[in-house]
C-alpha cells in the first residue's frame, strides 16, 4: 500500500512535468526517436486533391522532408517500415517496386519487415529489387532456405544510438491463404509468437539491448484468435514496442498494454498509403538499473491525452 | 490539427544490469502540404513519366459503351464472364472435380468502378474498373450455401453472376448451373469469385462461412488487361436473361 500511495504521488507528478513541457524530461537522459510507416503501398505521390478521403494527403518527399526535420532536432533516430511497401498504384505495377526501395533508402529508412503485398511479384520479384534497398529486411518468422530470398534477410539487427543498444526483429503474417503458393514458393510461415519470443529474449538478455523493437505484419487486431498483435503483445515478454501493420489500422497513438509478465508493451500502427509518420521518442535514465511499472497505478493514469 | 500526447511512465528499481526507458512520448504526425518538397523530384519524376505512358498504352477498343447496373448489365456480364474463363483454367489443390456443371462465377456490382467506354481502352482505364487489388478466389460452398446464395441475389436484386441461370420469384425460385438444375449437386457448388467477396464482402456471408475457400493470388485487373489485350475488342453483348428477379 505504501508504495502504491507512492506511486499515484510520482504520476501526480508526471503530469505536472508534462504542463511544465518536454525540455527538462529530455535532458535527464538519453532519447531515442523510432519514426515508423506502414503498408505504405507504392504510394509515391500524394493523393488527388479531389480524392474522396484523403485529398492532398501523403506523399513520399513530403515524407522525406518531414523526416529530415525531425533529424535535425534528433541526433538518434531509427526508420523503420512494417511491411507491404509493394502494391497498391500503377508505380508497382510498371516499375516492380524499384522506386519504392530507392525512397526509402533516399529518405534513410533502417530496416523494414516484409508484408504479404511485398510477395506479389513473387520471391524472384522481390529478389530482383533487393538491389535497389541499402537497408535490410528482417523476418524472423519465415523460413526463406528454400528460396532465392535464402540469406538476404535476417532475423533481426541491433543499432546503437549514443549509449543505448535497440535490437531491431521482423515477424510476418500467414501467408497460405493470403499469397498465392506460386509467388511465396517454399517459404515456410513459423510461430510468430515462439519466434519473436526467443528472438526479444536473446536481444534482452544475450546482447542487452535497452530497447527491443518489433516490426510486425500481423495486423493489429484479427477475427476470431487469429494470430495479431494484440495477441503478439499479450503472450510475449521482452519486446517494448510492436511496430503494426497490415490491418491499416489508424491509432491516434502508441497504446500501452501488457506483456506476459505484465509488464509494458507499446503498440503503434499509422493506418495505410504513407499519410501519417509514426513517431515515439524514448527517454532513457542516464543512471540505468531501472525497469518499467506496469500495475494499475500506470494503467489508469497514463493517457492523460 | 497536430495532436500531442505524453505519456510518463515510471520505474522501480529492480536488478536490472541494462537501463530501460523511463518515459516515453507517441506523436503520430499527419503528412500533408506542410512538409512540400521538391528534393525527390528528380528521382521520381521519370518513374512517374513512364507510368503515364503504360497507363496510357491502348490495349484495346469497346465497340459500345458497357454500363452496369442490377440485377443484369452489359458491364457486369462482361467482367463476370472474364472471371469465369479465367477461373476455370485454375486448379487450385483439392478442388479437382471443378466443371461447367457446377461451377459458377459470382461478382459484385459495387467492384466495378468505372463503365467501360466506346473507344480505345487504355490500361488506365481497367485501372478505373478495377482499382482495386482483388484477387481471384475460388469457394466451395455447401446445399444450405447454395440456398442463401439464391436467397441473397433475391434479396439484394442481383449481382454479376456466370455461367448460370436464375429465374427468381417469391415463391419459386429456379438456378441452373451450365444448363443443369442446380439441385443435382447435392453436395455444393464451387464459386469462382474475389477475395474481397470469398471473405464475405458485400455481406456475402455464405462466401465467408464456407469451409474450403482458395485463393489465387492473381489480380482481376490483370485477368482484364490480359483479355482485352488478347481478344483485341470489347463487345457489347448486353444483356442475356440469366437474372431475372420478379418482386
Amino acid at each position: 500500500m505504501e508504495r502504491r500511495r507512492f506511486l499515484r504521488s510520482m504520476t501526480t507528478g508526471g503530469i505536472a512535468a508534462f504542463t511544465l513541457g518536454s525540455a527538462s524530461l529530455v535532458n535527464e537522459g538519453d532519447t531515442v526517436t523510432i519514426l515508423h510507416t506502414n503498408d505504405t503501398h507504392s504510394h509515391i505521390d500524394p493523393f488527388p486533391t479531389n480524392h474522396s478521403k484523403y485529398p492532398g494527403q501523403g506523399g513520399a518527399a513530403r515524407r522525406k522532408q518531414l523526416i529530415d526535420l525531425i533529424r535535425e532536432q534528433s541526433k538518434d533516430v531509427l526508420l523503420l517500415d512494417a511491411g507491404d511497401i509493394f502494391q497498391g498504384t500503377p508505380y508497382f505495377n510498371v516499375h516492380g517496386g524499384e522506386l519504392e526501395f530507392k525512397l526509402m533508402s533516399e529518405m534513410g529508412y533502417d530496416a523494414a519487415t516484409m508484408g504479404n503485398h511485398d510477395f506479389d511479384a513473387g520471391i524472384d520479384g522481390f529478389d530482383r529489387m533487393l538491389s535497389h534497398a541499402n537497408f535490410p529486411f528482417l523476418s524472423a518468422n519465415y523460413d526463406f532456405s528454400n528460396t532465392k530470398l535464402n540469406g538476404k534477410t535476417k532475423p533481426y539487427k541491433i543499432f546503437k544510438k549514443g549509449k543505448i543498444k535497440i535490437g531491431v526483429f521482423g515477424i510476418g503474417v500467414e501467408l497460405a491463404g493470403l499469397v498465392s503458393p506460386e509467388l511465396f514458393k517454399e517459404t515456410q510461415y513459423l510461430d510468430p509468437i515462439t519466434n519473436a519470443q526467443k528472438i526479444a529474449s536473446e536481444l534482452k538478455h544475450d546482447h542487452k539491448c535497452n530497447l527491443v523493437v518489433c516490426l510486425s505484419h500481423l495486423g493489429y487486431k484479427s477475427k476470431l484468435n487469429d494470430m495479431c498483435d494484440l495477441v503478439l503483445a499479450k503472450e510475449t515478454s521482452h519486446i517494448d514496442l510492436i511496430i503494426g501493420g497490415h490491418t491499416h489500422t489508424f491509432l491516434k497513438q502508441a497504446e500501452m498494454h501488457q506483456n506476459k509478465e505484465g509488464k509494458a508493451v507499446l503498440i503503434n500502427q499509422v493506418g495505410w498509403a504513407g499519410l501519417i509518420l509514426g513517431r515515439i521518442d524514448f527517454h532513457f535514465d542516464k543512471k540505468g538499473n531501472s525497469d518499467l511499472w506496469t500495475s494499475n497505478v500506470l494503467n489508469t493514469n497514463y493517457s492523460i491525452g | 490539427m497536430k495532436s500531442v500526447w505524453f505519456i510518463t511512465v515510471f520505474f522501480i528499481i529492480a536488478g536490472c544490469s541494462h537501463s530501460v526507458y523511463k518515459e516515453y512520448r507517441s506523436e503520430n504526425v499527419s503528412i500533408d502540404s506542410t512538409y512540400e518538397s521538391s528534393e525527390l523530384e528528380g528521382l521520381i519524376a521519370p518513374y512517374r513519366n513512364e507510368v503515364d505512358v503504360q497507363m496510357n498504352e491502348i490495349i484495346g477498343v469497346c465497340d459500345s459503351t458497357l454500363v452496369n447496373y442490377a440485377p443484369e448489365s452489359p458491364l457486369g456480364n462482361f467482367a463476370v464472364d472474364v472471371i469465369f474463363e479465367k477461373g476455370m483454367t485454375m486448379s487450385p489443390p483439392g478442388f479437382n472435380e471443378m466443371r461447367q456443371t457446377n461451377t459458377i462465377a459470382l461478382l459484385n456490382f459495387g467492384g466495378l468502378r468505372a463503365p467501360l467506354n466506346k473507344g480505345n481502352i487504355s490500361i488506365g482505364n481497367v485501372f478505373e474498373l478495377m482499382p482495386f487489388d482483388n484477387t481471384i478466389s475460388i469457394v466451395r460452398i455447401d446445399a444450405q450455401g447454395v440456398t442463401d446464395l439464391i436467397e441473397y441475389l433475391y434479396t439484394m436484386n442481383g449481382q454479376p453472376i456466370s455461367n448460370a441461370k436464375l429465374n427468381l420469384t417469391s415463391e419459386n425460385k429456379k438456378m441452373m448451373i451450365g444448363n443443369v438444375p442446380v439441385e443435382s449437386n447435392r453436395t455444393g457448388i464451387y464459386v469462382i469469385t474475389s477475395n474481397y467477396l470469398a471473405s464475405g464482402g458485400d455481406k456475402m456471408n455464405f462466401l465467408r462461412d464456407a469451409d474450403q475457400k482458395w485463393d489465387s493470388g492473381i489480380l482481376m485487373r490483370d485477368v482484364f488487361i490480359e483479355h482485352i489485350k488478347n481478344k483485341g475488342t470489347v463487345s457489347n453483348n448486353g444483356i442475356d436473361g440469366r437474372l431475372i428477379i420478379l418482386k
